[in-house]
């Protein structure tokens, strides 16, 4: 019974890959392409592909740059940096590695470069209260926290930065991460101990100066 | 310390609470960890802290304040115009641009940006508009209970019916039907205010001068004294201040001002704050005259029987939820545009909320804002900006506070000496 059900399932994966197979053959109108064959477009030079692509990347890239330039931190222009970046140069991807990697590599560099640049105060509006809605104060709050982890993230070097908030907030294995940056699992695995080791401390003098202050 | 007789040390919980986040930790290292957890406050709140903390981090949605497509459009602009990559301009909501320290665009990107307001508020009307026109009011009025004081009616009974009317510090006073048993109010012809509040009450002065003798129901309580010139919190005192004569004196106990400089005074029996002169002794015919209104030594002996609090963190969190009511109508105030509103109520909640509630400063900081912002008033902006700063001293936001601190400080001439400090 077992084996009969193993092979009614094979049979319906091999359907549906095959429905797939005609949907995407290059004569048809494709309904919903998957990433992949953006991709292909965008690096055979069609521009129409760019959108598609944005759309797939688009909360990845931000919310890494948010993570690592914090609020305020011109996320926008630093996106935009970087997809400028990514389609200008998308006709030299050679698909040796995967796309998603290639596309955090630029993304790490723009933003490490930004953060280079000369830090700008932050406008007071950055921190206002998040817009209206049921759950606004559980929101207020976590802006609270995530402000905190910001704060005391700015205190760690870049690289050590990159690896913690991977491994931490993202939920990336270090073997992961070593992929992504190009970097050793032990180079990794001593920045993300290092960094916890830091957090610990700026997070409990960070505490006790809290408590002192009350 | 005590969690010495348990496997793990502090220090090793701190070690590991990542990997208790992550939930890597072995059946055996997660349950002594929770052990430890159960004996140790300390480690108990750095933990959650922390846990709250990552999570928040991975749920926070960065590219909700960014507008898609037009954030596409510039980039494909900037692919078109070639090497020169134009800078996305942000939509900022409401009048962020008038910020002193806004950003500073030039004029054709100023012209697209006020376009791309024009059709924001176009979309905005269509979605916010159905909110708008709820027919909920907010005031005061509905949030607070209805005024005491001169609209009042005098209760029989009560001892403080006993004086018809004297003299204080050269002001006639009268006494004025009590908001509750633990307050004995008399005011002068001027007096005008409101009370409200349970644990923590809040007594805003609007006009007139006031003496009041104010007994905590339980020792966790506090009246709060709110004028447009200071603050003041007391746990069980009698004092007296003065909206026109911008004066607070202290009878029987001690009281902790505000001043709207955020400086913390403490103020003891015999003693007088005004903004002018500062601290001094109060004249000595005011204590004279004050006992034609109340008891000083019957007050102490009041205060002796005063019970402690039974504070369980189930009410902090029933209390908080209230605050959370209020916060959506400061919030909905402001969506309407009445900031003075949204401001009181967020002046009560600063007052309200306790010191260590991680909102509070926040609030602090809001505020700040709808006072610099909204009704330019920077200088009542200038106590909460202080304020925040020394609660959050490692907070990204507070070198944009400590700026504008300054900032109100030079031009007020407060002569605040932290107020520009690196």
């Amino acid at each position: 019974m077992e084996n009969e059900k193993s092979n009614q399932s094979q049979y319906h994966v091999r359907s549906i890959i095959r429905i797939t197979d005609v949907s995407l053959m290059p004569n048809s109108a494709p309904k919903e392409p998957s990433i992949e064959y953006w991709i292909d477009q965008a690096v055979n030079g069609n521009e129409a592909a760019f959108r598609p692509i944005y759309d797939a990347f688009f909360d990845r890239v931000v919310n890494h740059v948010g993570r690592l330039l914090g609020v305020g931190g011109e996320i926008e222009d630093v996106t935009q940096e970087i997809f400028v970046q990514i389609f200008r140069s998308i006709r030299t991807f050679k698909f040796e590695c995967k796309f998603s990697t290639w596309v955090y590599r630029i993304s790490y560099n723009v933003a490490v470069s930004h953060l280079r640049k000369k830090p700008r105060l932050v406008e007071l509006a950055a921190y206002r209260p998040l817009a209206e809605s049921s759950n606004n104060w559980a929101k207020l709050e976590a802006r609270d926290l995530v402000r905190v982890l910001e704060s005391a993230l700015k205190q760690v070097p870049i690289e050590r930065r990159e690896a913690f908030l991977l491994h931490e907030v993202q939920g990336y294995k270090l073997r992961e991460i070593a992929e992504l940056t190009g970097d050793s699992i032990n180079t990794v695995s001593a920045r993300v101990r290092r960094t916890r080791e830091q957090m610990q401390y700026i997070l409990e003098s960070n505490m006790n100066i809290e408590k002192e202050n009350l | 310390m005590t969690h010495q007789m348990f496997s793990y040390t502090c220090d090793d919980i701190r070690k590991l609470t990542y990997d208790k986040r992550r939930n890597v930790l072995s059946t055996e290292d997660a349950s002594r960890f929770e052990l430890h957890l159960e004996h140790c406050q300390t480690c108990s709140d750095y933990v959650i802290r922390t846990v709250e903390m990552l999570d928040s981090a991975d749920e926070m949605d960065y590219g909700s304040k960014v507008d898609r497509d037009d954030l596409f459009g510039s980039i494909m602009k900037a692919l078109d115009d070639g090497e020169k990559v134009e800078p996305f301009i942000p939509i900022l909501v409401g009048d962020e641009d008038e910020l002193p320290m806004g950003r500073k665009y030039s004029k054709p990107l100023l012209y697209s940006f006020l376009g791309i307001v024009v059709i924001f508020i176009v979309g905005f009307s269509f979605t916010a508009l159905p909110r708008f026109s709820d027919k909920r009011e907010i005031s005061l009025a509905s949030t607070i209970p209805a005024p005491i004081g001169k609209e009042g009616t005098q209760k029989e009974g009560t001892e403080v019916k006993k004086i018809q009317q004297s003299r204080l510090g050269g002001l006639t006073l009268q006494p004025s039907p009590a908001h509750a048993e633990n307050l004995n109010i008399f005011g002068d012809s001027q007096a005008e205010w409101k009370v409200d509040g349970g644990r923590a009450q809040h007594f805003e002065l609007k006009e007139g001068t006031v003496l009041i003798e104010y007994i905590p129901n339980d020792r966790s309580s506090s009246l709060t004294l709110q004028t447009s010139d200071f603050k003041i919190q007391v746990l069980g005192t009698i004092f007296y201040a003065s909206k026109e004569n911008q004066v607070v004196g202290v009878i029987a106990g001690k009281i902790r001002l505000q001043t709207q400089d955020g400086e913390s005074v403490i103020l003891e029996r015999g003693q007088e704050y005004e903004p002018k002169t500062g601290v001094k002794n109060s004249a000595p015919q005011v204590l004279v005259e004050s006992e034609k209104f109340v008891d000083v030594q019957r007050h102490h002996q009041l205060l002796s029987k005063v019970p402690k609090a039974k504070k369980t963190r189930k009410k902090t969190r029933v209390a908080i939820l209230k605050k959370r009511d209020l916060r959506k109508e400061a919030d909905l105030a402001i969506s309407k545009g009445d900031y003075k509103i949204a401001a009181q109520i967020m002046e009560r909640m600063v007052n309200e909320l306790p010191a260590s509630a991680p909102e509070n400063a926040t609030l602090k900081l809001d505020l700040a804002r709808v006072y610099i912002k909204k009704l330019k008033q920077p200088r009542r902006a200038f106590g909460h900006l202080k304020a925040f700063t020394k609660q959050r001293p490692f907070d990204a936001a507070t070198p944009t506070a400590k700026d504008e601190m300054c900032r109100i400080s030079k031009r007020f001439k407060l002569h605040d000496r932290e107020a520009c400090q690196e």
